[in-house]
């Protein structure tokens, strides 16, 4: 046997020991491996895609098949050219682009409950929502104000802000977090973390 | 005479890539008197010759003196300081202009940086005169260092502006700090491969001189206790205000009140010592040096020299970007800018109940979508498409910009096109 390349990942320990490594000196588990390595082979073994295999144009072309990437921040989109821009013009008529234009069938689906925003709530709603906060603040939450009112919690935030309220959840959010272990902080750490690397799109 | 090394640096070479010689290269001295050709037009390659280098220096008197006359000036300085300080030895000093000539370290700094021709060397040995070392304001890099800050300050903010009208107030300040903050023109310099000494008159003019605060133990406490005098002061006027921006310098930071600075010389002359970080005192050399370049020559060469070593590094501006309520401002800039509000759709998405679910989001108003994020859950997904979308709406960047400092100067053809200006960040 004469080894004409040698991978780089093994040391010359395991190259000395080589010989008696052969197939008959190994468990026999191992000897699954050959087929497994077919397997997985044939697995991968893909077709082209179509874009790069369509033989029914012509002439030579250039094939456009960029790999999936989310788009760069640099790129403004569309709406966001401000009115004189000459890219205006450009975005609108490239087709690839101008997503709107050429978009077959329906937008995706909204992520969460979508809804409108209804406009309802009168002066006295609202007087009512402030008085019903400050009474009980504790049986009257956001989330409760809000299932009365069909309105959503940030409005009953904005209608009515109590720092007193605030004060007291992180009082008790901070006793809470007393008792609790190493693996619930740290995971509350992480999450912390996570939060703040999501809102840099870090 | 070796002649190999100045028949590389050619008229036709691009700006900031002529030969760089190494540092102490003693071919250098013969290339800063000798080369009297003309490199171009005006500016960074400009030389008038020099006769125009004699004539710059003729009007300063600082550099006719000799050696001996130098010394004679600075003992009588000595003595007119020492009534102001506790200790006057601790004037230490720096050598004379008269011996810069002889400096293989300065020439091979000129050639190295491809100074222009006109730029004499005594300038170049005083910008490495910090303060500390040498508190005579002829002798130090204090002056120009006023003006260089001003320079570095003003074409940092217009490439900035001009580029990305639409930065927010906190960005600008923070991109400003990493073009021409203290820390990166300390790198800069040190990347030049500027040297510091000690003070005194004997060193080689090449070193950068200053006191170094990590020389003595009082020098430390000194400047913590002056540290903490201006933060005092920070606490004092945080408020924002009418005059909120004018009490402010270049990135966004307190200058210190008039009192603050009272007591800071109070302090520093009870102790009759100043000294000056690594960083402060490498910051100020490249701020002399800028405020020598324009006094030396010109506005264009400034400019280039500007464009060559600073605007010529990597800033990544979307990084610094960072919301506390991105889906909010996203919201608000759509009413503001009178688009359709944003909502948030599921692009597509793999592994929903697996360990790693991965969720591609995009933030659509109306038909159109503003910005695609992908996130391991909807939520973290929501939030980055959000994020993408105020970036891009904030980094967004006109394809032509006139600067107005390129169209500055009276012989100056260039047409002036006015810039976008952006009617101001989201506030929430």
């Amino acid at each position: 046997m004469s080894i004409t390349k040698v991978p780089t990942c093994l040391s010359t320990t395991t190259l000395a020991l080589r010989p008696l490594l052969r197939p008959s000196f190994l468990p026999q588990t191992t000897k699954r491996t050959a087929a497994t390595t077919r397997r997985h082979t044939k697995a991968l073994r893909l077709q082209n895609s179509a874009v790069h295999s369509n033989t029914s144009i012509p002439h030579d072309h250039i094939v456009f098949n960029p790999p999936s990437s989310t788009p760069n921040i640099y790129h403004t989109p569309l709406k966001f050219l401000p009115r004189s821009d000459p890219r205006r013009a450009l975005l609108a008529s490239n087709p690839l682009t101008a997503a709107s234009a050429t978009r077959k069938g329906p937008l995706p689906q909204i992520t969460g409950n979508a809804y409108e925003k209804k406009y309802h709530l009168n002066a006295e709603q609202v007087a009512e929502i402030r008085r019903l906060r400050m009474d009980d603040p504790l049986k009257w939450t956001r989330n409760a104000l809000a299932r009365k009112f069909d309105c959503s919690p940030f409005l009953v935030a904005l209608v009515h802000n109590s720092p007193e309220g605030i004060k007291r959840d992180k009082a008790r959010m901070a006793a809470d977090a007393e008792k609790w272990g190493t693996k619930r902080r740290e995971a509350r750490e992480d999450r912390e973390k996570r939060r703040v690397l999501a809102r840099r799109d870090a | 005479m070796i002649t190999a090394p100045m028949i590389a640096v050619l008229a036709f070479q691009f700006a900031g890539l002529e030969y760089h010689p190494p540092e102490g290269d003693q071919t250098s001295i013969h290339k800063y008197p000798l080369s009297t050709q003309n490199l171009g037009e005006n500016g960074y390659g400009a030389t008038q010759g020099q006769e125009q280098v004699e004539q710059d220096l003729d009007r300063s008197q600082w550099v006719q003196e000799t050696n001996e006359e130098y010394h004679e000036r600075k003992a009588a300085d000595r003595d007119r300081i020492a009534k102001e300080f506790a200790d006057p030895d601790l004037l230490l000093g720096s050598p004379s202009p008269s011996v810069a000539r002889q400096s293989a370290k300065l020439a091979a700094l000129h050639a190295r940086l491809s100074l222009p021709t006109r730029f004499p060397l005594e300038t170049l040995a005083r910008t490495l005169v910090h303060p500390t070392a040498n508190p005579s304001s002829e002798y130090n890099n204090e002056s120009l260092a006023v003006l260089g800050t001003d320079l570095l300050a003003y074409y940092a903010a217009e490439h900035l502006l001009c580029h990305y009208p639409r930065l927010p107030m906190s960005v600008l300040f923070a991109a400003q700090w990493g073009y021409v903050g203290p820390h990166t023109l300390s790198a800069m310099a040190s990347e030049w491969g500027i040297e510091h000494a000690y003070p005194g008159d004997e060193v080689e003019p090449g070193h950068l001189m200053f006191m170094s605060a990590d020389q003595s133990p009082d020098a430390l406490r000194m400047q913590e206790q002056a540290e903490n005098l201006v933060l005092k002061g920070t606490a004092n006027v945080l408020k924002r205000g009418a005059n909120w921006l004018s009490q402010r310098d270049q990135f966004g930071e307190m200058h210190p009140s008039k009192e603050i600075l009272d007591q800071m010389a109070e302090a520093t002359k009870q102790e009759g010592l100043r000294t000056a970080t690594a960083i402060d005192a490498n910051a100020s050399f490249i701020r002399a040096l800028f405020g020598a370049i324009y006094l030396h020559c010109g506005r264009i060469a400034t400019q280039r020299f500007f464009t060559s070593h600073l605007l010529s590094r990597q800033l990544d501006i979307a990084s610094i970007f960072e919301f506390k309520k991105p889906k909010y401002d996203l919201s608000r800039l759509c009413a503001r800018e009178g688009f359709d509000p944003p909502v948030a759709r599921l692009i597509s998405e793999t592994g929903r109940l697996s360990r790693h679910p991965v969720f591609v989001v995009g933030v659509f108003s109306g038909e159109d979508e503003l910005g695609q994020a992908a996130g391991a859950s909807l939520d973290e997904a929501r939030t980055r498409a959000a994020v993408a979308a105020l970036k891009s709406w904030y980094l967004y960047s006109p394809m032509e910009v006139t600067k107005p400092s390129s169209v500055e100067g009276a012989g100056n053809k260039s047409k002036w096109i006015p810039n976008m200006v952006d009617p101001g960040e989201v506030v929430t």
